[in-house]
């Protein structure tokens, strides 16, 4: 390599980043996977063992072809590293059993040097046991632990010993595998924990959950199941649940904000607060239009009570959004409407709130905010004690009324009508035998899948070390998924527009008045009835098809880790080949097991 | 009653003025600025006046404390040169602008985690002081790495 026309460049164009320290080197690779941090090796001899100083750790088994390769990587990683040099974070993402040996190596390796920030991300196989190193730490500051599926594994029951841990993070955390706890308490040794985040924790099996932790000042919780959760947090001033199932929450008395939304109110311990500044309430119910019952109002109520001190409340006429996104019902529940349908309640009942300063209505996106009334026996109950409150609830306008469509006669209708139907059954029918012609999609997937693996065993066979052999199998793959997915996904819409159809002809059908309805429905319901085993049969073959590409893909994915992307890649890959023979056999073993 | 203002002297002997209160976001100044009583020049004799004016904008902004992080990535989005964003980093650095610093380390990685071997190499001008035969032993010594 020829430098020489470099050297007659002025000063300034020196090594810029070579002059730089160190600490801003190793900043700039904090956020690279250590594969490649160790890669820069390369680049010149100033950077030969800087990796080996990295304060920052970042493993990950995504980059390698299988878990034996990782774990080889990790062990010459930790042997090679300068062992004076501290941890002080480190990022860790696998698959596979918490139980493997590298996993226990790295949790050994950081806590022996003094980490202070931890991010493990796990994609669990079976029961596996976590190594309880991992949750014990005299040094570790913040912990960030999720699971990408809500597998149990098993984690450590006893109290984690973290003294100087303040923030704490745990998502997909399921403790299911054992009913005998009664009591379960993991944080009273994180006695500097401030703050506390629970996603997706699932302890609905203990009879009471025990948060005690004398400094946290900071809690959320959300989609999270408990029986009895006990907040024995004296400092706790921010509480924030959010569609979680509990039956009962006992929180501590010093409270300043709370913030709940859910499907159903909380039943909170009657413990007094007195330094209540901030409440929010946001309820929602997905049983479409089912009318706010008796029991749940009464609730209500009683949570509202509850929380009399406050000095802000703010309540939702809107659904939760989260619910909208997952069940996609519209959700017709107007909080309001809970005090207001039931005025024989509170009709009696003095406000509870002493000490308002304002109230907000929240009316988020609802199409129909317009309509909602408050009565005035609600606004009593929340304002009766507190004249000077200010009270928010901003309505919309109500949108102009549709303009009537002149009627037409019945005769013209019930023509109109017929017609449709009948067109809809012939395009049912047109749809019926389209899809019954397409069938065999899974074989088609399992031969572009057989044809790609004969291709990359005849590219294994011709590979060279020239690194451009590794795009074309690359390639390949990449388009091989895209046609099989193309193919399910096809037939996916066919059978899904087939199967509407026919729902569309029989809701037209029923709702023709009876009359009409004896005169026209035998000419459809023989073939619509006719017709349900043989689309059941389409719809199971469709599953079965795409759960054959989804296996397909997933293999691929795999494979395709063989062939490097060397025009990603900022190193390019070894001279080593990759072992031919190897994959090969697991190749046709996948094969013929389909 | 007027703010007390500090003036920094870069590289180039250019004069920058700011508030002290915005000033000692920069753990470096502020304990200057404690052992002595901030005497009226503080001289940064390793940044350049370009980098300063940069610096004394980042330092001037007037953020809530939420929105700071978007800002802080905003601006050294703003600046994408690797070349700026390395003295910037450095500047940071040794002033003790945390946020800045990672703000800036962060963008150069984004930028370079594409590239080859050689491309790092021509963006952070690294002179490869190895024969190929070299570069092999390395590899061939980490070969657990590639």
């Amino acid at each position: 390599m020829d430098f020489d026309h470099e050297n007659v460049r002025p000063m300034m164009n020196e090594d810029r980043l070579s002059s730089l320290p160190d600490e801003l080197i190793h900043r700039i690779l904090s956020s690279m996977e250590s594969k490649h941090v160790v890669q820069t090796c390369l680049l010149s001899s100033r950077w030969k063992f800087l990796w080996t100083s990295m304060p920052y750790l970042n493993f990950s088994s995504d980059y390698f072809a299988n878990l034996p390769k990782f774990s080889k990587f990790v062990t010459h990683f930790l042997a090679n590293r300068n062992p004076q040099t501290e941890v002080t974070s480190l990022k860790l993402t696998f698959h596979g059993a918490a139980s493997q040996f590298f996993v226990r190596r790295i949790a050994d390796y950081v806590m022996a040097h003094n980490i202070q920030e931890l991010d493990v991300v796990i994609n669990p196989k079976r029961h596996h046991e976590f190594p309880p190193r991992f949750f014990s730490s005299r040094s570790l500051k913040s912990f960030y632990f999720r699971s990408i599926f809500p597998l149990p594994y098993l984690i450590p029951k006893t109290p984690w010993d973290f003294p100087a841990l303040t923030s704490l993070s745990l998502q997909h955390v399921t403790f299911r595998e054992d009913k005998t706890d009664k009591y379960l308490d993991l944080f009273s040794k994180c006695v500097n924990l401030k703050y506390l985040k629970l996603h997706l924790f699932s302890a609905d099996d203990v009879e009471v959950f025990d948060i005690i932790t004398p400094q946290l000042t900071n809690l959320i919780i959300t989609c999270s199941d408990f029986q009895v959760l006990n907040l024995i947090a004296p400092q706790l001033e921010d509480l924030t649940v959010i569609n979680c199932s509990m039956d009962k929450l006992n929180a501590p008395p010093g409270l300043s904000c709370l913030r709940f939304s859910g499907g159903y109110p909380l039943q909170l311990s009657e413990v007094g607060f007195h330094s209540l500044e901030k409440v929010t309430i946001h309820l929602s119910m997905y049983r479409a239009r089912k009318p706010y019952v008796k029991e749940v109002a009464r609730q209500t109520i009683d949570m509202l009570q509850e929380v009399h001190s406050t000095r802000h409340l703010s309540l939702n006429l809107d659904v939760v959004e989260i619910f909208k996104c997952i069940f996609n019902i519209f959700i017709s529940l107007i909080f309001v409407q809970c005090i207001s349908a039931f005025p024989g309640l509170i009709l009696f009942l003095p406000s509870p709130f002493i000490d308002l300063i304002c109230v907000n209505i929240d009316i988020c996106m609802r199409k129909d905010a317009y309509k909602a009334k408050i009565s005035d026996e609600a606004k009593n109950f929340l304002l009766g004690n507190s004249p000077s409150a200010t009270f928010i609830m901003d309505l919309p306008e109500a949108p102009p009324p549709k303009p009537k469509k002149p009627r037409e006669g019945w005769g013209k209708k019930k023509a109109r009508l017929f017609a449709e139907i009948a067109n809809h059954a012939t395009e049912f029918q047109a749809y019926l035998e389209m899809v019954r012609s397409h069938s065999g999609t899974k074989d088609r997937v399992k031969t572009v899948f057989r044809n790609l693996m004969e291709e990359l065993r005849q590219a294994n066979e011709s590979v060279d070390t020239e690194m451009q052999v590794y795009q074309e199998p690359r390639a390949r793959i990449k388009a091989c998924l895209e046609e099989m997915w193309a193919m399910v996904n096809q037939e996916k819409d066919e059978v899904l527009e087939l199967f509407a159809k026919k729902r569309l002809v029989r809701s037209m059908l029923d709702k023709l008045p009876k009359q009409q309805r004896a005169e026209i429905e035998p000419l459809y319901s023989g073939k619509l009835a006719e017709s349900g085993p043989e689309m059941d049969q389409l719809f199971r073959e469709h599953l079965s098809a795409a759960r054959t590409a989804d296996g397909y893909e997933k293999y691929l994915d795999y494979e395709i880790t063989k062939y490097p992307d060397v025009s990603v890649s900022n190193v390019p890959p070894a001279a080593s080949q990759p072992s031919s023979s190897s994959s090969l056999a697991t190749d046709s073993t996948f094969v013929r097991d389909l | 009653m007027s703010k007390k203002t500090l003036t920094l002297m870069s590289k180039d002997k250019q004069l920058f003025n700011i508030e002290e209160h915005l000033a000692v976001q920069s753990v470096t100044i502020r304990n200057m600025v404690k052992e002595d009583g901030a005497s009226s020049v503080i001289p940064l004799p390793r940044v350049d006046s370009e980098t300063l004016a940069l610096v004394i904008e980042y330092l001037n902004r007037q953020q809530a404390p939420e929105e700071d992080e978007d800002y802080v990535k905003k601006f050294v989005d703003e600046r994408g040169e690797i070349p700026t964003l390395l003295e910037l980093a450095q500047a940071a650095l040794d002033l003790d602008i945390k946020k800045l610093m990672d703000a800036a380390c962060m963008k150069v990685a984004d930028l370079i985690k594409d590239f080859t071997l050689e491309e790092v190499r021509e963006a952070l001008r690294i002179e490869n002081d190895r024969t190929p035969e070299e570069e092999k032993a390395i590899r061939d010594e980490f070969q657990w790495a590639f």
